[in-house]
């Protein structure tokens, strides 16, 4: 009775776990699902986790790559800005230039050829003026030579013999905007600026040589003097793309200027292809991932069921002599052992259980046989004092008498009379009289008038 | 009592209104005569020269009574640094000066010439004491306003040709400044050849203003034969020949026959010692160093007041003083004969004024309408520096 209900409750709690526990069946499948629910668990969190570094390591040397590659092309365009001054610069030096200076009216056979033949590498479209101390063309490589009177220039490079720089807006021809750099020409017979060098160089075409040399093809660029745009190539300045602003480390007078670089990566870095890749190795490691599941599942489970197929002949002979084998894993084995030291202590509480019921069931005996001995006597003795008793009719015991009228109660709870009920219950017999007090009572003294 | 009052007040304010006309006719009464010429040029001592030369003529027309009944002379000097677009400026600011009435120019040719078309225009009368381009004075415009009395370089070259040829040096080579002034050398050396063989031009080097050497043309002129260096140019690139040159073993320096634009500044300071390694002769036109002629002696006196000057030995570029001098005094003669200020009439004085008898030569007159060159070939002679520094005439 007690065995049937726990198997029912143990039941129910069966039922209830399986039903939260998705995974039914025996402890191998258990095992075997919930390693394989593991590693798709830690497939995923791996695959979550990769996906996620990989975009940042990839998005960060992606960064570093191009924040390298927009040092390298501000540091090459500074140096090309450098070298153009330094070429003007050293140009302003030319005695040809200072003798044409002095020698305004005679100068014509060979400044203009010398000034239109002036084409640097890189900067071929610069526009060369050289212009007098008021900042009137003397000759230049245009076709109609301007006058530089800006005061500002004049105030730097004539009073002040100093290199001037400044950036004009776009020309009409649509160039763009200009570098606009200025040298004072010095004569060392006076010691002052007695002429300006004034050049014009387009900023695309400096910039396009430096993209051209670069071999730079998905980014855009932007020229930037302070806040002011001078040149945009491919440059959308869109979210999603990187920018880089590099400043243009560049040597007097364009060190006034400000120049800044911004380089807009349009390399877009896309992670798809990680996708199907990612599949394939995620399913291949689920699959190695199940097997080793159902192996290791095994593994552990074979010695579970060795156990329980000892445990399951011994329920099914009930005898204690099998032994589990000890093998397996750690915790397997310390199981099996207890499982084996538990069976011996059965099987010793048993015997010891059996010793001693022998010894108490030859003790019953012993005692059985001297009772029914004694019980035959008593029998003997009964009969004799039934015998005895069959003679004997008294009334023992308490009897429920009425106090007035001294009727007596049986069992059924009839009131008899007490002679009634003493004759029935005794071997009496009654033979009625009255008593002086009684005959006194009733009669008063006719009573005594009868004695 | 009301006369004595009359006069008490009458005449001091008299007095007054007297010296405050008197002033103002003095203020208003100058006569200017402008100086535009390269003061900032470092080594010139030309610019010097030419300004003393006309402040002597000046100090001595003022104290003997000035122009135009008593109006004094002043000089307004301006500095063009040898650049001619300062030159220009120059000329334009002083054309619009009131009462001015003609302005020196000095030594760089260049200056000039291109100041020629506004000068013109502005009807500025142009004295040069000095700038020896033949085009300042032939320079097509009707009337002319150019007036010289200097060097011209249809005369130096001559000169220096003929005292290479008179030394035998039959082949030279011409070393040129890359100027108007040094390409129109050029064309009358071609000229003269062409006139007068018997010396050959083997080689032409051109150099410009600033150049730190002058080697490489030389080499050039010596390999290619030449006997001497025809040199035309200024002081700075001349010391460098000079200095270059006598860093050279003496077998291979050449003779040197100079233009006399080296005489425009302190060219012993400039070339030291190397000078006197090198054959160096050029052309000059007075030997003021040793004139010792009464006017001379007048002239340094008025000098030694005016500079503290106790010799013309002084002067670094003696033929400037002269040449201003003379011309600053042939400007007060027009300047008397135009009766005027207008610069109009004083040039057309210039053209006919009379006998001058002047520091440097007798002009008979200095100038004509056909000839606007106070001088003449004849006053133009070969010169060397002496160990002393002093400019002497070669005999």
């Amino acid at each position: 009775m007690t065995g049937r209900s726990d198997g029912k409750a143990r039941g129910g709690i069966q039922d209830a776990l399986s039903a939260r526990f998705p995974f039914r069946g025996d402890i191998y499948r258990r095992i075997a699902a919930s390693m394989t629910l593991y590693a798709i668990c830690v497939i995923l969190l791996i695959g979550a986790v990769s996906y996620v570094c990989i975009d940042l390591l990839i998005r960060k040397n992606v960064r570093l790559s191009m924040e390298s590659s927009a040092r390298q092309q501000a540091v090459r365009l500074s140096t090309s800005l450098d070298s153009m001054q330094e070429n003007l610069s050293h140009l302003s030096k030319n005695s040809l230039l200072i003798n044409a200076l002095i020698d305004t009216s005679g100068s014509r056979s060979y400044i203009d050829s010398f000034v239109k033949s002036y084409r640097p590498a890189g900067h071929e479209s610069i526009r060369l003026s050289l212009c007098d101390f008021q900042g009137n063309p003397i000759t230049s490589n245009l076709q109609t030579p301007i006058p530089y009177k800006t005061p500002e220039l004049l105030r730097e490079t004539v009073e002040k013999g100093l290199p001037f720089s400044t950036v004009l807006p776009r020309d009409g021809s649509g160039n763009g905007a200009l570098f606009l750099l200025a040298y004072p020409v010095v004569w060392n017979m006076t010691g002052k600026a007695e002429g300006i060098l004034v050049a014009e160089v387009p900023v695309g075409e400096m910039v396009d040589a430096q993209l051209l040399a670069m071999g730079s093809n998905d980014t855009g660029l932007r020229m930037m003097s302070g806040g002011r745009v001078l040149f945009s190539r491919d440059f959308v300045d869109g979210r999603g793309f990187q920018q880089f602003e590099m400043p243009l480390s560049t040597a007097a007078p364009m060190k006034d200027l400000g120049l800044s670089m911004r380089i807009e990566n349009h390399r877009r870095i896309s992670l798809w292809w990680m996708i199907p890749a990612y599949a394939v190795s995620a399913g291949i490691l689920l699959l190695l991932s199940t097997l080793l599941a159902r192996r290791i599942s095994s593994s552990v489970t074979s010695h579970l069921r060795a156990l329980g197929a000892v445990a399951q002949q011994i329920a099914e002979s009930g005898s204690l002599d099998s032994q589990a084998e000890v093998a397996g894993p750690d915790d397997v084995q310390a199981l099996a052992s207890s499982f084996n030291a538990m069976i011996d202590r059965v099987r010793s509480s048993r015997e010891d259980l059996e010793r001693r019921v022998e010894e108490r069931t030859a003790e019953l005996s012993v005692a059985n046989e001297e009772l029914l001995r004694l019980n035959l006597e008593k029998e003997v003795a009964i009969d004799r004092l039934q015998e005895a008793l069959d003679k004997i009719s008294t009334l023992r015991g308490l009897l429920p008498i009425c106090a007035a009228c001294k009727k007596i109660r049986d069992d059924k709870g009839y009131w008899n009379q007490i002679e009634v009920y003493i004759s029935k219950h005794t071997e009496a017999e009654f033979s009625h009289g009255i008593c002086p007090d009684c005959a006194k009572e009733l009669y008063g003294e006719y009573a005594e008038n009868l004695e | 009592m009301n006369r004595l009052l009359q006069g008490m007040v009458g005449f001091p304010v008299s007095i007054l209104l007297l010296f405050a006309a008197g002033t103002a006719r003095s203020d208003a009464g100058k006569v200017y005569v402008g100086l535009n010429a390269e003061a900032g040029h470092v080594t010139s001592t030309s610019d010097d020269a030419i300004r003393q030369g006309v402040q002597i003529a000046i100090e001595e027309i003022n104290r003997s009574g000035g122009v135009l009944g008593g109006r004094k002379l002043e000089l307004l000097v301006r500095d063009n640094r040898a650049v001619p677009a300062r030159a220009a400026a120059h000329y334009a600011e002083l054309a619009g000066t009131k009462d001015l009435v003609a302005v020196f120019c000095g030594k760089f040719s260049s200056a000039v010439v291109e100041s020629l078309p506004l000068i013109h225009k502005r009807e500025l009368v142009l004295l040069d004491p000095w700038a020896a381009n033949d085009k300042i004075v032939e320079n097509g415009y009707v009337p002319n306003f150019a007036f010289r009395l200097s060097l011209k370089d249809g005369w130096a070259v001559p000169a220096m040709m003929g005292y290479a040829k008179n030394r035998g040096f039959s082949k030279v080579g011409l070393l040129l400044i890359n100027t108007s002034w040094g390409r129109n050398n050029h064309e009358v050396v071609k000229r003269y050849l062409a006139a007068k063989p018997g010396i050959s031009v083997v080689d032409t080097q051109w150099f410009n203003y600033g150049d730190n050497s002058v080697m490489t043309q030389y080499r050039s002129i010596r390999k290619a034969g030449a006997n001497a260096v025809v040199f035309v140019g200024v002081e700075p690139e001349g010391a460098v020949l000079v200095r270059e040159m006598a860093a050279l073993p003496p077998g291979e320096r050449l003779p040197v026959v100079s233009h006399w634009s080296i005489a425009g500044g302190d060219f012993p300071a400039m070339t030291g010692e190397a000078l006197g390694k090198v054959d160096l002769t050029f052309v000059q036109t007075f030997d003021l160093h040793h004139d010792q002629g009464k006017r001379s002696q007048q002239l340094l006196a008025v000098a030694n007041r005016l500079f503290d000057m106790k010799s013309f030995s002084e002067v670094k570029s003696p033929c400037g003083l002269a040449h201003a001098y003379d011309l600053t005094r042939i400007l007060a003669m027009a300047i008397e004969k135009a009766g005027s200020t207008d610069r109009r009439k004083v040039r057309d004085a210039l053209e006919h004024l009379g006998r001058y008898e002047g520091l440097i030569r007798v002009y008979d007159p200095p100038f004509t309408p056909a000839r606007h060159e106070a001088l003449s070939p004849e006053n133009v002679f070969m010169a060397r520096y002496g160990k002393d520094g002093l400019i002497g005439a070669i005999r």
